[in-house]
């Protein structure tokens, strides 16, 4: 049993095709899912799923086997599960360290520093910062929560090559050393060559 | 992080938005609070009249009338007091006096030549402090004390008259009827006066060489009732003593006047083909009239600002909110709740307030108090010159200057009315907050998350 399992899920935007129509899959920690399809597919909606933002109109999504609405979405959100988004999300009246600070009571700095953030840095507005050294700070607000389960929705759209590179490392890693899940939406090939699984939606149906 | 530490990062943080809500409440709060303080500072002072000028009225006989039947006496008095509503009364008598050992303020009279230039008015009072001169604050008890019911050969006399004739309180003037003066056989003819008081009867208007000295408020002197009658005795020999001056009445609340007044007509046994009732209230109500304008106006001022107010700082924090959906959706995204981020929201705006609040309280204060002396200054013209004219002396020539100065206005808040408004304050920014928190509470945190994409 994975640490994260969808059952049969629909989701419906408006009446008439759905579009997520009876996917089921599961996921395990230690693992790097990639999640691919064209635009509009669906995989943001269902990152919102899996995520609890959201709720399915139909199936479940559990959580070590329990049903997301059993735990309660805002608990799940708060102790299970963590974002990493493309646009970064951070809280622009903040520092990295007081984004990071949002998830954890623990001290942000180790996490920040070991994703290669400096001092300085992590005492800067976050909007002075790159993109890169943005994203880096949403994934270690994301590693520092201690959440099991990461979900990234496009974590290097806005970044060039390089440094989307550098960022999948860090997912992968957040995989592999701390053990986490970390289920990724995106486009890109690259990111995808990296996983440990690539799931595929088309026309509402998860291929694996 | 905690909710408290977010808002404070927020508040300091964007400093911009801090400002300008910081200036809006501020400027709010410091019209609000100084609409609130000339209000309460005019309803006090409106209390404070009704104590202070309470009405009055007076039961006179008419002269005016070819015969007097009834005139003013003990038992009429007493009938009237058993009226329920009123404090209390002061008798008044009425003689001219000649005063041969006094030198008077000079007039007409010493000018011609005339014995009547030695011709003082003699005021007769149960009460001297409830005579209106004193009632109403036209002239001022400097030394001594006034003249009590029980008194008996006691006057009060005019500052001037004190230092004209070197007299001190203790000493002694002696009055005796006018020659040619219709005189009881065997009556006395002279009428010593111990002085108890001296009086600073102001600055008087209107008085030229051509007043007769007994018209002159320098050379008035009020004197015991007892005395008085037994001048009046002296005089006319009259076996059941009255008033001359008749008896004015003095009521609780001014605005009970008119029942009181009613109550009178209707009493048994008073003719009132002989008798006049004069009801004065006007010094009141001239003196209410401005006041009565400023709480109106204040009391719609301060719901006008705050209406505005609630609207202006009500449209602002929604337009903010708007720009604050991404925020919320982040925050939601890592499970804190909706109303943790209202809680933060109405902490950052409620901090931002207090501290208007207390900035609005120390910049109110004097401008309270310039803008209420102001706005009371500006109702008040003309209010003085009405009051005058309205003014019934009832057959006493009082100086033109009678109702005095209106006063100032001292405009002042009180801690307590501070607080409420600090607590109704802070409910309305809450109130606003929650309002403009529907464009986040409503939405799921996906929505939040895709609007602000």
């Amino acid at each position: 049993m994975g640490v994260l399992e969808a059952k049969e899920v629909t989701y419906h935007y408006t009446e008439g095709k759905p579009v997520l129509n009876q996917v089921s899959l599961s996921f395990e920690k230690g693992k790097l899912y990639v999640i691919l399809g064209p635009s509009g597919c669906g995989k943001t909606t269902l990152l919102s799923l899996l995520g609890g933002l959201d709720v399915p109109d139909g199936g479940e999504i559990l959580f070590e086997g329990k049903e997301l609405k059993e735990i309660g979405l805002e608990r799940y959100r708060h102790e299970h599960v963590s974002f990493v988004f493309q646009n970064y999300n951070l809280i622009d009246y903040m520092t990295p360290e007081e984004n990071v600070a949002l998830t954890t009571r623990e001290d942000p700095l180790p996490t920040l520093l070991s994703l290669g953030l400096t001092q300085e840095e992590v005492r800067r507005n976050v909007l002075k910062l790159s993109g890169g050294q943005q994203q880096r700070v949403a994934i270690a607000r994301a590693l520092a929560s201690q959440a099991p389960v990461i979900l990234a929705d496009e974590p290097t759209g806005n970044l060039d090559e390089a440094t989307a590179q550098e960022i999948t490392g860090i997912l992968k890693s957040a995989a592999k050393q701390y053990h986490r899940c970390v289920i990724v939406v995106t486009h890109s090939n690259e990111v995808a060559k990296e996983a440990d699984a690539v799931i595929t939606l088309k026309n509402g149906m998860a291929l694996l | 992080m905690s909710v408290y530490r977010r808002a404070f990062l927020y508040t300091t943080r964007k400093k911009g938005k801090t400002a300008l809500l910081l200036l809006i409440l501020t400027v709010l709060m410091i019209l609000v609070f100084m609409g609130t303080a000339i209000n309460q500072t005019a309803r006090k002072a409106s209390a404070g009249l009704r104590e202070e000028l309470g009405g009055y009225f007076k039961i006179a006989p008419d002269y005016q009338k070819m015969s007097v039947n009834q005139r003013v006496d003990q038992a009429l008095v007493d009938q009237v007091m058993e009226i329920e509503g009123i404090k209390s009364c002061n008798a008044m008598d009425l003689q001219y006096l000649a005063v041969e050992n006094l030198t008077l303020e000079p007039g007409k009279f010493t000018l011609e030549g005339d014995e009547k230039g030695q011709m003082a008015r003699f005021l007769g009072n149960t009460s001297s402090e409830l005579h209106e001169y004193f009632y109403l604050n036209l002239f001022t008890l400097e030394e001594g004390r006034h003249l009590k019911p029980e008194d008996k050969g006691k006057a009060l006399i005019s500052k001037t008259l004190a230092q004209r004739n070197h007299l001190t309180l203790g000493d002694t003037v002696s009055a005796r009827l006018m020659e040619g003066a219709s005189r009881t056989a065997g009556a006395e003819k002279e009428f010593p006066f111990e002085i108890i008081g001296i009086f600073d009867e102001g600055y008087q208007e209107g008085i030229s060489q051509n007043t007769p000295e007994c018209d002159m408020a320098s050379n008035f002197i009020f004197i015991d009732v007892a005395s008085s009658q037994i001048i009046n005795e002296a005089e006319r020999g009259a076996a059941n003593p009255s008033f001359l001056g008749g008896a004015a009445f003095f009521v609780k609340d001014p605005r009970e006047l008119e029942r009181i007044v009613e109550a009178v007509e209707e009493l048994p046994g008073l003719d009132w083909q002989s008798l006049k009732l004069m009801v004065n209230n006007s010094a009141y109500e001239s003196r209410m009239e401005p006041l009565m304008r400023l709480e109106g106006m204040t009391s719609l001022l301060v719901w006008l600002i705050a209406t505005i107010g609630v609207i202006v700082v009500s449209l602002l924090l929604a337009l903010w909110e708007r720009d604050r959906i991404h925020e919320a959706g982040v925050l939601m995204s890592f499970g804190i709740s909706r109303r943790n981020i209202l809680w933060q929201h109405f902490l950052e705006c409620t901090a931002v307030f207090l501290l208007a609040f207390c900035l609005a309280l120390i910049g109110s204060i004097p401008l309270s108090g310039w803008v209420g002396g102001k706005l009371y200054s500006r109702m008040t013209v003309g209010e003085e010159e009405n009051a005058v004219e309205q003014y019934d002396y009832l057959q006493d020539p009082v100086p033109l200057n009678a109702l005095g100065e209106s006063g100032e206005l001292e405009v002042t808040l009180e801690p307590g009315a501070a607080v409420l408004l600090g607590i109704t304050g802070t409910l309305i920014v809450g109130a606003c907050v929650s309002m403009a928190f529907c464009v986040i509470g409503r939405r799921k945190p996906k929505e939040l998350l895709t609007i602000m994409e």
